[in-house]
């Protein structure tokens, strides 16, 4: 009877990703995305060379959208509150927990990078009446980066709090001290003109010009190494402690 | 085949399972206690969901926790709240369980015929009913061909006409297909039509566990009421004979031993040309024996 012609990996990815397009709110984080990045964008048009417009896309209102619909998309899959019925479901399958972790996390983030590279382009070609895919690519890559922090604290947090809406607001809650941290560099550097410290400007930096300072250093560790061991730490948990009751 | 060995689990301080041991066989089965008793705990330890504390748990010769993949390709699950995709239709879903499993597509809708969903298939499962999502979340279960389905207090949501369907559904697997059914549930006189072997919990505890007509035997009372269409002559015969009989609105109660009961009465009523119009023994039901059996476990005998 046993006739395998897909891998279970590749199908829960495929059903994970067909349950959130067919939820009837997708439309509409959509919409607010492909508004809300171009809006964003503009007051930089006057002043800005074409580079500052493209960065300027990573900013605002979008990255904030973005990092909401993030760490939602990510606690909503892996919260154990309501979700836990759903995670109990799939653990009744013959699939192997491991393959469950890495389907979800697979589907979200391939939706999610769908989405902010579909918005980015055209947001590119709103501001710039011309479509740049490298940009845009470039663009994508940093707010995965900076967006892979939170992923991996919420992933971590829906499954140690047994919340969701715990999770999104632990990652809420480091969000805002990673914000005032920041800030408060930036204070104590300069007074005159403080550099942009924002992760995603830091990091597209490097992309574009390869400049690699203690602040890209800082922002690599704390928005891809520590998320890296931290989405490893949850591999763990969700395999070998995770327990359903 | 089910084999527990003095298993113990704690959530914080609450003590859920207490040295429960048990064996259940490859037949239908049933889980009887009431809320809190544990059911849904042992269901969790059986399906690999939760991690014991201690104790022994072999299900189809293999570890739950630690061989959780390897069982579910053994065995069928439906738990208590079964969710489904609400925005993906029946048959998606099942396709879905399907691929997973690694199965003919063509399974997806055999098995949609055997639980009557094949009219609805192509609906959202948003638009099932309650009995509906009972009995999708059965395809699942069923639709590897697993040689156990364990199902988690199945009726709680369902109307009288569901439960009769599903039970049915359940007695027709098991005589086709050979399929073990272990099923949990608190409500007694459904259990008794379809379970051959059943354990009683209590408060994390197996309190008595064998088949459902051994039970009945042990627990039931040694009255049996009588109606026939001339009590006061039968009575009287059977008073003759050194029974204890008591006729009340015209049914006729007989202490003694069932047995002899019911070999006299057939030959008085054939002697004497009294109809006979019902006879059954009292308390030969689940109930009555988790009652008497809760009554030994409290105070000894």
């Amino acid at each position: 009877m046993e006739a395998r012609s897909t891998s279970p990996i590749v199908e829960i990815i495929r059903f994970e990703l067909e349950k959130i397009w067919s939820a009837p709110y997708v439309g509409l984080i959509l919409m607010l995305l492909i508004i809300g990045g171009p809006t964003s964008s503009a007051p930089m048009l006057v002043e800005g060379s074409a580079f500052e417009v493209v960065l300027s896309s990573i900013g605002g209102f979008k990255i904030l959208f973005l990092y909401l619909i993030t760490i939602l998309t990510f606690a909503n899959s892996f919260g154990r509150d309501i979700e836990q019925d759903v995670l109990m479901g799939e653990f009744t399958l013959p699939v192997r927990k491991e393959n469950i972790f890495v389907a979800k996390l697979l589907a979200n983030l391939s939706l999610l990078l769908l989405m902010d590279l579909t918005v980015t382009l055209f947001s590119i070609w709103i501001i710039t009446a011309s479509i740049s895919l490298a940009s845009a690519a470039s663009i994508v890559l940093v707010d995965v980066a900076t967006l892979l922090l939170f992923i991996a604290i919420t992933i971590l947090m829906s499954m140690v709090l047994r919340s969701r809406f715990g999770a999104v607001i632990v990652s809420i809650a480091v969000y805002f001290f990673e914000s005032i941290l920041l800030d408060s560099i930036a204070l104590a550097i300069t007074t005159t003109n403080p550099p942009n410290l924002n992760p995603a400007y830091i990091l597209l930096k490097l992309v574009f010009s390869g400049e690699l300072t203690v602040f890209t250093w800082g922002i690599i560790l704390i928005h891809i190494a520590f998320p890296l061991a931290l989405l490893a730490f949850a591999y763990f948990f969700f395999k070998e402690v995770l327990q359903l009751d | 085949m089910i084999v527990v060995e003095e298993l113990f689990k704690s959530f914080n301080k609450v003590k859920a399972l207490k040295s429960l041991s048990i064996r259940v066989p490859n037949v239908i089965s049933g889980l009887i206690g009431p809320n809190g008793a544990g059911k849904t705990t042992l269901i969790h330890v059986l399906t690999g969901l939760i991690k014991p504390d201690s104790g022994k748990v072999e299900v189809m010769g293999l570890e739950p926790w630690s061989q959780r993949y390897e069982l579910m390709k053994k065995v069928g699950v439906l738990l208590e709240r079964p969710v489904f995709p609400p925005n993906v239709s029946g048959m998606r879903y099942i396709l879905h369980v399907v691929r997973v499993m690694g199965l003919l597509e063509k399974e997806a809708v055999e098995t949609m015929r055997k639980v009557d969903l094949l009219n609805y298939a192509e609906r959202r499962v948003s638009g099932y009913s309650a009995g509906m999502k009972v009995r999708l979340g059965l395809a699942k279960a069923i639709v590897g061909r697993p040689e156990l389905v364990i199902l988690d207090e199945p009726t709680a949501n369902l109307d009288p006409s569901g439960r009769m369907q599903l039970l049915k559904l359940i007695k027709r697997m098991h005589r086709e297909e050979g399929i073990g059914f272990l099923i949990s549930s608190h409500v007694l006189p459904e259990l008794q039509k379809v379970c051959s072997w059943v354990c009683l919990m209590h408060e994390g505890k197996a309190i008595e566990q064998d088949y459902v007509e051994n039970l009945l035997d042990k627990y039931a009372s040694t009255v049996c009421a009588l109606r026939v269409s001339k009590p006061s002559e039968l009575a009287a015969t059977l008073r003759n004979l050194g029974l204890k009989v008591k006729i009340e609105y015209g049914t006729l109660y007989i202490k003694g031993d069932v047995a002899t009961i019911r070999s006299e009465v057939a030959r008085l009523i054939s002697q004497t040309g009294s109809e006979l119009i019902s006879f059954h023994q009292l308390g030969r039901n689940l109930e009555n024996v988790f009652i008497k059996a809760l009554k030994d476990e409290k105070y000894g005998g």
